[in-house]
């Protein structure tokens, strides 16, 4: 009897997980950015880039070597992945439905049981169409008619579906712990993801989602018949021109040792360990205690606790005996109430850090002021920012407020100047360090910068109507430019970007997610309810 | 001031109707709307409020389309929703002062307002606190703040009164007749007897329609006259309007 209530309550918490995620548009989404993934990692042969590069060799394009392509595209769907399902939790504390399930007889197991099982099964799905793309992509660029489904889907299911479920546990791990399942978690799963993929490379023990089990066998199985191999091999976004003059190497697909399955199997241990681990301290529903630990981290908040109401006396208002204000409208004012509204309640260790860079970019050598110092303090109001176009929406105050008065020629601009404001005053040292040493450029760069960051955060605020979009896709372009990638370069300190004139593109790109912005904040306004 | 809604309706997907064909003549004074879960009170406030369009009809204030001009009614309008929340890290003072300054008003003369809205409506003791560590009843009161803090002449209040305790829904009432005056207060209540004692007129709106509106208000007979004209609509009746 009670075994039957357990697998019945962990079933429905997964099936109304489930349903809830899959049916929302930005599902739709992920799902056609699968179909577009695949489409692009399984290039023509003349396509002029390569996602598995062989050296002097390519890849026939038969069964076994398209799904192990997709196979070894798993780095980017545990990137992906990550972000559909990482806040199982959080949604039910936002909706109050946490509250709801506390006061039933469902445990902590049984609770996170069925998150994790619809963690999994929605990364399932999202699987289930990679599959079904790997056959279209072996149909459309396929060099031989064969099709051996073993071959083709087998790496996909024996390595990416573990893949998945680790994921699954590590999503659902993060979410349980409080201090972790806010917006830093979408910045913090970057830069672990980037561990876990390159901690591939040290050993096959230490390859977490599996990244390097197919490519180890091919180069092996490369080496041993053609002695010419250059002995060049690698995954990723390759720009290499056509493969077509390379010479072919006919993959006969992988040998499924005992060993692959009990790697895999360890690390799907090692996760769901995890998810037993962090139930041992699960209460995220106990929202008393949720509120008060939450305040004691906010400084200016310290040793409050919630005022029961008895302690404040009723309202007695005389609305005739008002002091009547005259109508004056500041822009002014409003961009410093909007500048505040973005600053108040934040952590002091965001304070020491921003302040701490602030002093480091004016006395350390220009160069390195300039090329790490400005992209780490603008990337440290990521938080901030990524809030801006959506915090009316999620702290449920856009009813209200865009029934203001002209809220589209008001609000808006003195949220964007706020941040603007907020940018240069971070920037001012390094900017006029770069003035006074005659880089114009870089002076130009640098303001294009203050104003492209707040314009894509809000813009994306406004279009998603969350804050993950921004925190997730300026995390990889700040992590880019500080290893020296020039696209996205908004601080012009990259060489090349300087040589390419990266700031004219974002400054056209800036003044379209200002209209972008603009445009979707008109529709909310008319349509907030 | 006058609002003059005429042939409005609000079609949602599914074909399904919010609002279908309101017709409603408003003039200076509280109308209480009452109706049943779904009746379409909400979904005019809304439309009235400039954050919904309606698919049809006309709705204007003093002779201007409200629909076209969204602004005429925002410059005048004090709104509470239904469901609302607040910036949890501000202060009371620094929420009512950037909601103040949204609506166009700064200087001195908005700060004593503040102070003195504070004031009355007792939150002085917790002005410099983060609204987040409010009560429920205390959010309320900062709603009904922000609704105040610019002096509107046109005032929507959706359940002003849930989460207020019994003393202030009492003080509530008062403050609403202390408001009534040269401006048009519209406001929903679930609760009869706040209908009852606050509104000057009431209008009975039942799917989307009005079905009794303009009758004079008696303490007491509301109810009745209000599930008299529910049941009279469930059984095929006409509009009463």
């Amino acid at each position: 009897m009670e075994t039957n209530y357990t697998i019945n309550s962990i079933f429905h918490i997964a099936k109304a997980d489930f349903l809830q995620r899959i049916r929302s548009y930005y599902f739709l989404i992920t799902l056609a950015v699968c179909v577009f993934i695949i489409y692009s990692f399984v290039p023509a042969i003349d396509a002029g880039y390569r996602i598995v590069s062989l050296g002097n060799y390519r890849g026939f394009y038969n069964s076994a070597w398209i799904g192990s392509m997709v196979a070894m595209c798993v780095p980017f769907f545990t990137l992906l992945g990550f972000y559909v399902i990482n806040n199982a939790v959080k949604r039910d504390i936002d909706t109050g439905v946490g509250q709801i399930i506390a006061t039933t007889r469902i445990n902590r197991i049984q609770y996170l049981s069925g998150k994790l099982l619809s963690n999994f099964a929605v990364l399932l799905l999202m699987l289930t169409i990679i599959a079904f793309m790997t056959v279209v992509m072996f149909l459309l660029r396929g060099e031989t008619s064969k099709l051996e489904l073993g071959k083709l889907l087998l790496p996909l299911f024996i390595l990416t579906v573990p893949a998945m479920f680790i994921l699954a546990s590590l999503a659902l791990f993060f979410d349980s712990i409080k201090i972790l399942s806010r917006g830093g978690i979408n910045i913090a799963y970057f830069f672990l993801w980037i561990f876990i993929v390159s901690s591939a490379l040290w050993s096959p023990y230490t390859d977490v989602f599996g990244v390097n089990t197919c490519l180890n066998e091919i180069t092996k199985s490369v080496s041993a018949s053609h002695p010419d191999w250059n002995g060049q091999s690698g995954t990723g976004i390759l720009i290499s021109g056509s493969q077509a003059s390379c010479k072919v190497f006919i993959w006969e697909g992988m040998k499924w040792t005992p060993g692959i399955f009990l790697q895999r199997i360890f690390w799907m241990c090692a996760a769901f360990s995890l998810v037993l681990l962090v139930s041992l301290q699960f209460n995220s529903f106990d929202t008393v205690e949720t509120k008060a630990k939450r305040r004691r981290t906010w400084w200016f908040m310290k040793g409050q606790t919630v005022l029961p109401e008895h302690d404040i006396a009723p309202m007695r208002i005389r609305y005739r005996d008002l002091p009547v204000a005259k109508a004056r409208f500041s822009f002014i004012k409003l961009s410093v109430a909007e500048l505040r509204l973005m600053l108040k309640g934040r952590a002091m260790l965001w304070l020491l850090l921003t302040a701490g860079l602030w002093i480091a970019s004016v006395f350390t050598p220009l160069n390195i002021a300039y090329k790490y110092f400005l992209p780490l303090l603008w990337f440290l109001q990521t938080l901030i920012l990524s809030t801006l176009g959506s915090r009316e929406l999620a702290n449920r105050c856009n009813e209200y407020i865009f029934s203001a008065a002209s809220p589209l020629q008001r609000q808006l601009p003195a949220t964007f100047s706020a941040a603007v404001i907020l940018m240069l005053t971070l920037a001012i040292p390094v900017l006029l360090r770069v003035f006074f040493s005659g880089n114009f450029y870089g002076v130009y760069a640098i303001l294009t910068g203050a104003l492209f960051i707040p314009a894509f955060a809000i813009a994306s605020g406004i279009l998603t109507g969350g804050s993950k979009l921004f925190e997730v896709t300026f995390t990889v372009i700040v992590y880019g430019i500080l290893n020296g990638v020039p696209f996205f370069d908004f601080t012009g300190a990259i060489k090349e970007s300087h040589e390419t004139g990266i700031a004219h593109y974002l400054l056209a790109i800036t003044i379209l997610l200002v209209i972008l912005a603009f445009t979707g904040r008109k529709y909310q306004i008319r349509n907030a309810a | 001031m006058e609002i003059s809604i005429k042939g409005v309706s609000k079609k949602y997907k599914g074909n399904k109707y919010g609002l279908k064909d309101f017709n409603l003549e408003l003039k200076n004074g509280i109308l209480g709307l009452i109706g049943p879960n779904g009746a379409g009170k909400s979904t005019l406030m809304r439309i009235l409020a400039t954050i919904s369009r309606p698919t049809e009809g006309q709705i204007c204030l003093d002779g201007t389309d409200i629909v076209k001009f969204p602004d005429t009614v925002r410059k005048v309008l004090g709104y509470l929703p239904q469901d609302f929340g607040v910036y949890p890290n501000l202060t009371a003072i620094e929420f009512l002062e950037y909601i103040a300054a949204l609506k166009g008003f700064t200087g001195k003369s908005i700060k004593l307002r503040i102070e003195a809205l504070l004031e009355e409506l007792n939150l002085t003791i917790v002005k410099n606190r983060p609204i987040g560590t409010y009560s429920g009843g205390m959010k309320q009161r900062i709603g009904i703040a922000q609704v105040l803090v610019g002096d509107p002449s046109l005032i929507i209040l959706d359940e002003p009164t849930v989460g207020l305790d019994p003393e202030e829904r009492v003080r509530f009432r008062n403050l609403l007749t202390d408001l009534s005056g040269e401006r048009i207060v519209i406001l929903s209540s679930h609760i009869v007897s706040d209908i009852e004692t606050m509104a000057s007129e009431v209008a009975i709106v039942y799917q989307g329609r009005v079905l009794k509106h303009g009758f004079p208000v008696e303490k007491g007979s509301l109810e009745d006259t209000y599930l008299q004209a529910i049941a009279s609509a469930k059984n095929g009746g006409g509009n009463g309007d």
